[in-house]
């Protein structure tokens, strides 16, 4: 077979793994190395589905031992199989580093024989890569559950960032859909992985040339939708994984339909890429925004609202800590107005340093208006001409791609001389905070 | 006091040309209407002043700017010099000057001139910068990996460094066409230069295959079920696309889809042109 065709089909089956990213290791260039790793991270392309390519992301080979329901790879389902040779991955690995399309390699695969003996080809690959072609780009590689702790400790030390795989949100899915995987056989490797990584930064404390255990952290992934979980259950799940296990990141991933079987969605079901990315959002409050994910669900609302982003969704139930006065908010309340995000946030305290803002200037500091003027003042004012109506506030904080869901506004009413004006008709009718709230949160 | 304001300088277009036209507004007390470079051609229905770069006098308004307003805006001025900004002169000597008059404490005024448009502007040149260090793609040609690019502002000395730690072993070069410059680097030194024009050595034999595989790898990383050709290009914009490889079969079928739709304007279908081209084809 040749390299081309194992390539494409050791991409087909590694397609459906979320992490491309390259992200949380600054590492420059060592003489003689070819290579090195920027930590914001760098996408080389996007895909025709939007997603960013920056590794190349492929399997070692896609043959596996296992059964898991969701997976294209099962070892029951009928498809071609492949296996790249350490030396032909490496290979490919550089003339694609070298030409600038790609920022690393992040390397899966199924489990060939049994975890030991699949996570050893994975060390020889990036071995080869570290210490004969002398690579210094990124390297996310998969930990195999059920390896023995010393060989993903080697694994480690030759990786940037690690990662094992959570799959889906709850025991009781993962033993229908994934019986040959348990909590225990997830959770093991991310503790060791966890602790490798603690002991690890000591270690560099101490003696400034301790070889690095991947500098980038670890992730993980679950899929969303295949199982009936909550949006609840997830968030809580991510704010413990990212609480207990130090993890960078936990990415998402809207099960797309691959396989016909009687406990999962149906082939022609889409993926839930709304409520992908309304998780997505959710991640991003509990990371960056100060948020728990009991303020942003619970029991009795357990899953997102289609139409309002979580932020807007929070915002909306508390409008008893809003409108807020620009000048004087503190950082971690202006976090929580929607329309202003970390950087306007950011700019707003070093620019009120300087003197008094007003509605302009927060334009100018990149603040969207549409959505924060409903929570906000300026110098004690809302701005100039607001009018609130449900409708308007409404469909100021829908997203744009909602929009067409919601039910049509009341066409402009036309005016005429002749018509006598009711002293309470709507036109007269000054609608207050609360109507909005009522109108937004369903009790109208 | 300044004594004129309705003089433009005209400049050699380079950064330290543009320190010297800081440091001459100061010493012949001119605030001029407008700072042009030399090979714009506006600005010549006013009086100008040709500004001749001098490095001493650079040297001083560089100095001054670090020790008075720091390193950060040390950085915002050698930036905005590289910025696509028409008026990108005037805005850093008005920034200077308000730097110099009022304290580094001015800058803070985010939302006031000059500091928001030449803020824009270098951010602006920092992210097209970013999203080159991913969509530079090299060919090999021989010993040499070649790059072509065609930025909005001149990234090149922003992305320098960062392809010469990466690439340091590698003879390579990267061409920006739109400002006829060229970031050359030979192991553990780089120049970036003036370039003409630019005739390229063939390509090395194996970079067709790398190059399919590379598109290969591509069009299969896609998941069907979510396709989302918005979201692709608000992420990498079409002007992009003609220098990266893996776009080739989509600009490919966008000018297919041109095609088609210019003669449906002229009230054709393809399966007749093609009738037709064969048919002129026969007559030949």
């Amino acid at each position: 077979m040749d390299v081309i065709d194992k390539l494409t089909i050791l991409t087909d089956s590694a397609k459906y793994d979320v992490a491309c990213t390259s992200s949380g290791v600054n590492r420059s260039n060592t003489p003689g190395t070819l290579g090195n790793a920027v930590s914001m991270g760098i996408c080389h392309s996007f895909s025709a589905d939007g997603r960013c390519i920056s590794l190349l992301k492929v399997l070692m080979t896609n043959v596996c031992i296992y059964d898991c329901a969701y997976c294209v790879n099962r070892k029951s389902n009928d498809t071609r199989r492949a296996a790249f040779t350490p030396r032909e991955l490496a290979d490919l690995t550089i003339q694609f580093y070298r030409r600038n399309y790609i920022e690393g390699l992040f390397l899966s695969s199924g489990i060939m024989r049994n975890p030991d003996y699949t996570t050893e080809k994975l060390i020889e690959t990036l071995d080869l890569l570290r210490t004969e072609y002398r690579f210094g780009g990124y390297i996310h590689v998969k930990a195999i559950p059920g390896a023995a702790p010393e060989l993903l400790t080697r694994l480690g030390h030759l990786a940037d960032r690690m990662s094992v795989n959570i799959e889906l949100p709850s025991q009781d899915s993962l033993k229908q859909l994934a019986p040959d995987k348990s909590k225990e056989s997830i959770l093991l490797p991310m503790g060791h992985l966890k602790e490798r990584i603690a002991e690890n930064k000591t270690d560099i404390v101490q003696y400034k040339h301790a070889p690095k255990f991947a500098p980038g952290g670890q992730s993980t992934q679950m899929i969303v939708g295949a199982t009936p979980d909550t949006d609840y259950r997830i968030l809580n799940l991510s704010e413990g994984l990212y609480r207990k296990f130090k993890l960078k990141r936990v990415f998402y991933s809207a099960y797309t339909p691959v396989l016909e079987h009687s406990l999962l969605p149906a082939l022609d079901v889409k993926p839930p890429l709304l409520r992908e990315h309304r998780l997505y959002q959710a991640d991003w409050l509990l990371r960056f925004y100060g948020f728990e994910a009991k303020e942003l669900l619970d029991e009795k609302n357990p899953n997102f609202n289609p139409l309002i982003d979580p932020k807007c969704n929070w915002a909306i139930h508390h409008m008893e800590q809003f409108p807020l006065e620009v000048n004087r908010a503190p950082y971690e309340m202006l976090l929580r107005v929607p329309g202003i995000g970390v950087k306007s946030a950011q700019r707003i305290l070093k620019a009120r340093r300087a003197g008094m803002l007003d509605f302009i200037a927060l334009k100018k500091l990149g603040v969207v208006l549409k959505r924060a003027q409903y929570f906000i003042l300026c110098n004690g004012r809302t701005l100039e001409g607001l009018r609130i109506t449900p409708d308007s506030a409404l469909r100021a904080l829908v997203s744009d791609s909602m929009k067409k869901k919601l039910p049509m506004a009341p066409a402009v009413e036309q005016l005429s001389f002749f018509d006598e004006l009711d002293p309470g008709s709507s036109l007269h009718q000054t609608v207050s905070r609360e109507d909005v709230v009522q109108c937004l949160t369903g009790q109208m | 006091m300044l004594d004129r304001t309705d003089v433009v300088f005209l400049y050699d277009g380079t950064y330290e040309g543009l320190l010297t036209c800081v440091f001459e507004s100061y010493a012949r007390k001119i605030l001029p209407l407008d700072i042009l470079s030399e090979s714009s051609e506006e600005g010549l229905l006013f009086d100008t002043v040709y500004i001749e770069t001098e490095g001493e006098k650079a040297r001083r308004v560089e100095t001054g700017i670090r020790t008075k307003l720091g390193e950060e805006a040390l950085g915002v001025v050698r930036d905005g010099c590289l910025t696509c900004h028409p008026h990108k002169e005037l805005l850093l000597l008005r920034y200077i000057r308000l730097g110099f008059q009022k304290g580094r404490s001015a800058f803070n005024r985010l939302a006031e001139e000059p500091m928001h448009s030449l803020n824009k502007a270098v951010q602006n040149l920092r992210r097209e910068a970013h999203l080159y260090t991913g969509f530079v793609r090299f060919a090999s040609h021989g010993q040499v990996l070649i790059a072509e690019i065609e930025p909005e502002n001149q990234v090149l000395p922003v992305i320098a460094d960062h392809f010469s730690d990466r690439f340091s072993g590698e003879a390579f070069l990267i061409h920006d066409r739109t400002h006829r410059r060229a970031l050359v680097h030979r192991p553990n030194e780089y120049v970036i230069m003036d370039v003409d024009e630019l005739t390229l050595p063939s390509e090395s034999p194996d970079e067709g295959s790398y190059r399919a595989m590379w598109q290969r790898f591509y069009e299969t990383i896609a998941i069907q079920a979510r396709v989302n050709p918005r979201g692709r290009m608000n992420h990498m914009p079409k002007r992009f696309w003609k220098l990266l490889p893996e776009m080739e079969s989509a600009r490919i079928a966008e000018a297919a889809e041109r095609y088609t739709v210019s003669l449906e304007d002229k009230g054709r279908s393809p399966k007749e042109e093609e009738q037709r081209g064969q048919q002129e084809e026969n007559n030949r």
